[in-house]
């Protein structure tokens, strides 16, 4: 119940929270909404010198669109993309954001905090690798753009530097007839963990049955969030069928490399196939509207 | 008959307690501060069985800001547990441990950081030993042993048989075996233990503490410390729930104790959630076999019922829980011939103990799934089947167990209609069930825990000396069920006064005897003890009046607040009334009209006789029947329930969502509907939970999977269907004012009627619980592959 | 340890407080200004006891840090009531029953607080959807939704069970 020994910095702009972690590094811990830091802080699991607070950084809250495309500050709360309507495809995000938890923890959580964290079951990362999104990383003095899909490492682990905070969250545009779905998987209704989550977003062509892009991410299915790169391959250029879907969903079920932790390896890829599927027609419902 | 027409009771008062509870104001343990108070906190094993080669606390004493710190050498060995008989706990492992979680050494400081500091601290040696995890494991032949005194690391064991249910299968048309596994559960009570121990210089120790048995902690404290009983003072005050596991004295407790004795200074400690698991004292672990024989006709012939209970590294309610494992199935059906084996192990795991519903709710749903089975087989209805076998009022099971009232038919006939049985079974689409289950429970344990003659609840209750409001002192455990308010609107009724004259304080072993909130016994034996102290005041008051009025005491009475008399149109009242607003000059809201107020009368009583107090008692007669191990699932009366429950089954994901839950529960007379029903509805919950969801899991080690509430899982509102909760009162000759259980008989229907349920729908029986989606979806898998085999 | 100096509106009163940097709000609250009406029955997020309003919106206090609110506005149960008139929840959740051991009600009012004041015509599964992040063993949610669907239309007769039908026709 107790946390361990800290001091408490609360930055009032990016630059100087860069500067902080600049000085600190490794010594320093980044807080977003704290809902996973101060559960890891009460489990001594880490026991950082220094507590870096973001939340009176404004320019990390609130979301904005240009032609390229959506920016959201990595503040944003889960409750805040929830309630947002971000598009038939960007759509995935919200629903998954709304799955996050309880209505006390999506008014605390970030959607910086929920990538950072990067755990394998991380609700906002599958619609994220499905939109194609990147993250943007400042430190002192630099900046870079990663894209999702090459963020996550490993359970718990990204390529954020210890120095670096991610500041936004670029989602871009895509084509119209565009949709996305997210499907999740708990044993409860509410502060659920995922067993198995998929997001799909489907780009259709013109004639509105054909697939000209999808994209089928997993999550809770792998170390790191995931992208079922070959069953959307295999229906790029395809029909939006039933038939089609069944078969991408059983390719993502082989692409899933499940760990057999929480449920059986043989269990969570029957729910990879039969959530992707649905996320499929979903989204695909979406795309047509 | 025409019910009786009561002033107070059987409404739906809004409980005594609501409203500090709304605002914040009522205190929980942990809300408990002191001048001066330190903090405590306890070192448990990593391991799960182990050698103890040394314990040096040398280093951590001398930790600044650590007071005291205290191990067996400190506190002695004096063997403790719940049932006398099988005390088998020391407060502080001293040779050996013998689960992670195992108490080895307790410190006081005066910050919870110091005192977490100085644990980490106290370095322990010790030699690791072979440990056995499942029940199965435990009672292989050269399985490592737990305790030199219960070898083969058996807890327990009951045989019983009742008829003759060989003779009894052979005259049977049809047999059927069915085996049933729940999984270890917690009482998932949203307050964690926490308890404030102080101790003076007189040698006087009071504990407030989190506890549903201040009365039984009180002897336990005083046995394991050596102060003497009347020294000893234990305080309950408000309880965040207990549901069974806060029903037993614990190593938090009597180490607050001993380190306020040590240090002459408050102690506080309070639980983390992952101690409260570690504790546990839950529902076991129960794996039932059970054969039940038929006749054609659907007549319930005979059960043959085999049960293994993995109970963890020590006893706690076990032997208790063993026995009702058997005996609660010999009700609510006629079940002429009954033969019992059961049997609790020891296992390297936190010790479980009671839980709503004890004993009986893995049983029961192995049973009630058995019913459903055969009534498939005979092609019969299953509430058809349940109806034909249903005891009535005045039966006696063939375990002595005798139905003093039984609402079963009427309640299994409420829940037919409330859920649209026949307009639903076996017409669903697909996807889509419907099951229905019957339970019963004890309405409090015939005898104490101890062998003793004590009374079961007194009661005292004493008359403010200006008149106005009656108090009532009682030790009974208000831990949200609603006791306070329960005997409140009793006393009232028996007083013929308004509730709001009525203020309990309860929960204080200063104020009476009462065993507690377990076997759900508060209503029928705390009411019956504040019914006869009401009516002792009463007595004594209205012998005043009739005095001073020169009436007789016979045609006296009192309701709604004023005396009434029978027979004469009117007393001359006003020379007492005149007398009273002499006393009171000056003050607003002075007794008015023709009859004397209650108020009056007893502000008379007490000019007369000094203050006034009334005791009340009870006990329950001698009970049940003469065979080893009567006394468990004997009661002065018993609640029964039924329940239909609908549910949606998605095939692809395995996942269950339950749609309805119509219930139905006998209770005697309601003294509170709404009360009733709130124990209806959190039976329900806890029910689903355990169906559903809920299980404390173990690894390789014995290390907690689950030390969370979020990974136990425990049912959120969104997981609660709207639910249909039908009172139904039966008038029980035993209860007071007809008054009996509904605190844990209405958990029994719900976990096989969610089974049969599922059942239904899908045509699959799941023989494990929880019914997480995985274990159901491959369930569902194994029997179409069976099919197509 | 450095110690954090931090102002706070708490129940409309502003409050300044020297609190250590690793002390979460719910114990703050709790040990350091004596609103013990908020509880703590996990530290991790699970069970909503420790539910406080942060700027009007239910958290998890045991999921924040003492030094975050600084310059934010906090409400505990205690702030409800308005001297001794009773907030419409709270008199709601006393005359439903949907109170038994109390533990979890502070945090329940307070989000469904929040939930009356965004939406105050809540359908049933909004309002389930609002309290999920806040357990009860004891009632089975029946009770408390009850309640909370009785505030949002006072004049709904619902006693008992009914809370579906009578709101069906909304
Ligand atoms: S104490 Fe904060 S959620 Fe349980
Ligand atoms: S009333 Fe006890 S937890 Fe809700």
């Amino acid at each position: 119940m107790l946390l361990p020994k800290f001091d408490y910095n609360a930055p009032s702009d990016l630059e100087e929270a860069c500067q902080i972690m600049a000085n600190y590094g490794d010594q320093a811990k980044l807080l977003a909404g704290g809902t996973d830091l101060l559960i890891a802080l009460r489990k001594k699991s880490v026991t950082p010198a220094q507590i870096v607070a973001l939340d009176r950084i404004e320019d990390l809250e609130g979301g904005w669109g240009d032609e390229e495309g959506f920016f959201l500050g990595s503040r944003t709360t889960a409750a805040e993309i929830a309630e947002s309507d971000y598009g038939p495809a960007g759509q995935a995000l919200a629903q998954a954001a709304s799955q996050v938890g309880s209505p006390l923890i999506r008014n605390l959580a970030t959607i910086g905090g929920n990538l950072a964290t990067a755990m394998p079951a991380a609700d906002m990362a599958p619609p994220l690798l499905a939109l194609q999104a990147s993250v943007v990383l400042q430190k002192y003095g630099a900046r870079r753009e990663v894209a999702i899909s090459d963020f996550f490492v490993a359970p718990g682990e990204q390529v954020m530097l210890a120095e670096e905070i991610m500041s936004l969250i670029f989602i871009p545009e895509l084509p119209a007839g565009s949709g996305g779905a997210f499907e999740k998987l708990g044993v409860r209704k509410a502060l659920e963990r995922s067993i198995v989550s998929v997001a799909t977003v489907i780009s259709l062509d013109d004639d509105g049955k054909t697939i000209n892009q999808v994209r089928i991410a997993l999550g809770a299915v792998a170390p790191t969030p995931m992208l079922a790169v070959n069953a959307a391959a295999g229906l790029c250029g395809k029909k939006a069928t039933a038939k089609n879907f069944t078969e991408a969903g059983k390719t993502a079920a082989q692409e899933a490399q499940p760990r057999g932790l929480r449920t059986s390896a043989l269990y969570s890829r029957l729910m990879v196939e039969t959530l992707t599927v649905r996320a499929l027609n979903r989204a695909f419902d979406a795309a047509s509207q | 008959m025409k019910k009786k027409q009561f002033d107070v009771l059987n409404t739906r008062a809004p409980r005594v307690d609501a409203a500090i509870k709304a605002t914040g104001k009522a205190q929980y343990a942990d809300d408990l501060n002191r001048t001066g108070q330190l903090y405590g906190a306890i070192l448990q094993s990593p391991l799960a069985h182990a050698k103890i080669i040394s314990i040096d606390t040398a280093v951590a004493s001398r930790l600044p800001g650590v007071k005291a710190i205290i191990t067996a050498k400190d506190v002695g060995l004096t063997k403790y547990g719940v049932s006398p008989a099988r005390y088998d706990e020391t407060l502080f492992a001293h040779d050996k441990v013998r689960y992670v979680g195992d108490e080895i050494a307790a410190v006081a400081a005066i910050d919870l950081e110091t005192a977490h500091a100085a644990l980490e601290l106290i370095k322990v040696e010790y030699e690791e030993l072979p440990f056995v995890l499942t029940a199965e494991e435990a009672l292989n032949d050269n399985a490592p042993q737990l305790h030199d005194d219960y070898p083969g690391n058996i807890s327990a064991e009951v045989h019983q048989e009742f008829g003759d249910t060989a003779a009894a299968f052979k005259e049977c048309d049809f047999i059927h075996t069915h085996k049933l596994v729940n999984k270890r559960q917690d009482g998932g009570f949203i307050e964690p233990h926490s308890c404030i121990a102080e101790y003076d210089h007189d040698g006087r120790l009071t504990l407030h503490t989190s506890t549903q048995v201040a009365h039984y902690v009180q002897r336990t404290v005083s046995m394991m410390t050596g102060i003497p009983i009347g020294r000893v003072r234990i305080v309950r005050p408000c309880v965040g729930g207990g549901f069974g596991p806060k029903c037993e004295a614990t190593p938090l407790e009597m180490s607050a104790c001993f380190l306020a004795i040590k240090t002459g200074c408050p102690v506080k400690i309070t639980y983390s959630r992952e101690q409260v698991f570690l504790h546990s004292r839950a529902r076991h672990q129960f794996y039932h076999e059970m054969t039940t024989g038929f006749k054609k006709d659907g007549t319930i012939m005979a059960l043959s019922h085999k049960c293994t209970l993995d109970g963890g590294a020590y006893c706690s309610f076990g032997i208790a829980t063993v026995y009702y494992a058997g005996s609660l199935l010999g009700a609510p059906y006629r079940l002429p011939n009954m033969k019992y084996d059961g049997m609790r192990v020891y296992t390297n795991k936190p010790a479980c103990g009671a839980q709503r519903g004890h004993g009986g709710v893995a049983a029961r749903a192995c049973f009630e799934q058995q019913l459903d089975i055969i009534a498939e087989e005979l092609k019969i209805d299953p509430i058809e089947l349940r109806q034909m076998n249903m005891m009535e009022t005045g039966d006696t099971t063939c375990n002595a167990l005798n139905m003093s009232s039984l609402g079963m038919k009427e309640s299994l006939e409420a829940v037919q209609k409330g859920s649209n049985w026949k307009k639903k079974k076996g017409k669903l689409p697909a996807g889509k069930g419907i099951g229905a289950a019957c339970g019963f429970f004890v309405s409090g344990a015939g005898y104490p825990i101890y062998r003793s003659d004590t009374f079961h609840s007194t009661a005292e209750i004493k008359v403010a000396e200006d008149g106005g409001t009656v108090i009532l002192r009682s030790g009974i455990a208000e831990i949200g069920q609603g006791a306070d308010t329960m005997v409140a609107m009793i006393t009232a009724e028996t007083l013929g006064i308004p509730l709001a004259d009525v203020r309990v304080d309860s929960g204080d072993t200063d104020y009476s005897v009462d065993l507690g909130a377990y076997s759900s016994r508060q209503t029928l034996m705390s009411g019956h003890a504040t019914k006869d102290a009401a009516e002792n005041v009463k007595a004594q008051i209205l012998a005043v009046v009739a005095e001073k009025l020169e009436v007789d005491v016979k045609n006296l009475d009192i309701k709604a607040g004023y005396i009434k008399i029978k027979g004469r149109k009117k007393a001359d009242i006003k020379p007492f009334r005149d007398y009273y607003r002499k006393e009171h000059r000056g003050w607003s809201n002075l007794p008015d009209g023709d009859e004397m107020s209650f108020t009056e009368a007893a502000r008379m009583a007490y000019l007369e006789k000094g203050t006034i107090v009334g005791t009340g008692k009870y006990k329950p007669p001698i009970l049940g029947g003469k065979f080893k191990g009567a006394a468990v699932g004997t009661s002065p009366a018993y609640g029964g329930s039924a329940q239909v429950v609908e549910v949606t089954v998605d095939r692809d994901t395995g996942k269950i969502t339950i749609d309805a839950m119509t219930d139905a529960h006998d209770c005697g007379l309601a003294i509170n509907k709404t009360m009733v029903e709130g124990q209806m509805q959190g039976s329900l919950s806890m029910g689903l939970g355990e169906a559903m969801f809920e299980e404390v899991k173990f690894d390789e080690k014995g290390q907690l999977l689950t030390p969370s509430i979020g990974e136990y899982r425990i049912a959120t509102a969104l997981d609660m269907p709207n639910v249909d909760t039908i009172v139904i009162e039966s008038n029980e000759p035993n209860g007071p004012y007809g008054a009996k259980e509904v605190g844990e008989g209405a958990i029994m229907p719900t976990i096989p009627a969610i089974l049969n349920a599922v059942y239904d729908a899908t045509g699959v029986r799941i023989t494990e619980l929880p019914l997480t989606p995985e274990r159901v979806l491959l369930a569902l898998k194994e029997a179409e592959a069976e099919k197509t085999a | 340890m450095k110690k954090c100096h931090i102002t706070f509106q708490l129940n409309g009163i502003t409050c300044e407080v020297l609190v250590n940097p690793n002390q979460t709000l719910v114990r703050m609250l709790r040990d350091d200004l004596g609103l013990t009406g908020t509880k703590y029955g996990c530290g991790e997020g699970d069970c909503g006891s420790c539910t406080v309003l942060l700027d009007g919106e239910p958290v998890n206090s045991c999921l924040m840090l003492a030094a975050q609110v600084d310059g934010h506005q906090i409400t505990t149960i205690e702030g409800l009531a308005d001297g001794d008139k009773l907030h419409p929840l709270q008199t709601s959740f006393i005359e439903k029953g949907a109170i038994q051991c109390g533990f979890c009600t502070p945090g329940m009012i307070l989000s469904a607080k929040n939930l009356l004041e965004t939406q105050p015509n809540p359908s049933e599964l909004e309002v389930r959807t609002a309290i999920s992040g806040n357990l009860c063993r004891c009632t089975g949610y029946q009770k408390i939704v009850e309640a909370i669907l009785a505030t949002a239309s006072p004049d709904c007769q619902c006693s008992s069970g009914d809370a579906k039908n009578c709101h069906e026709e909304d």
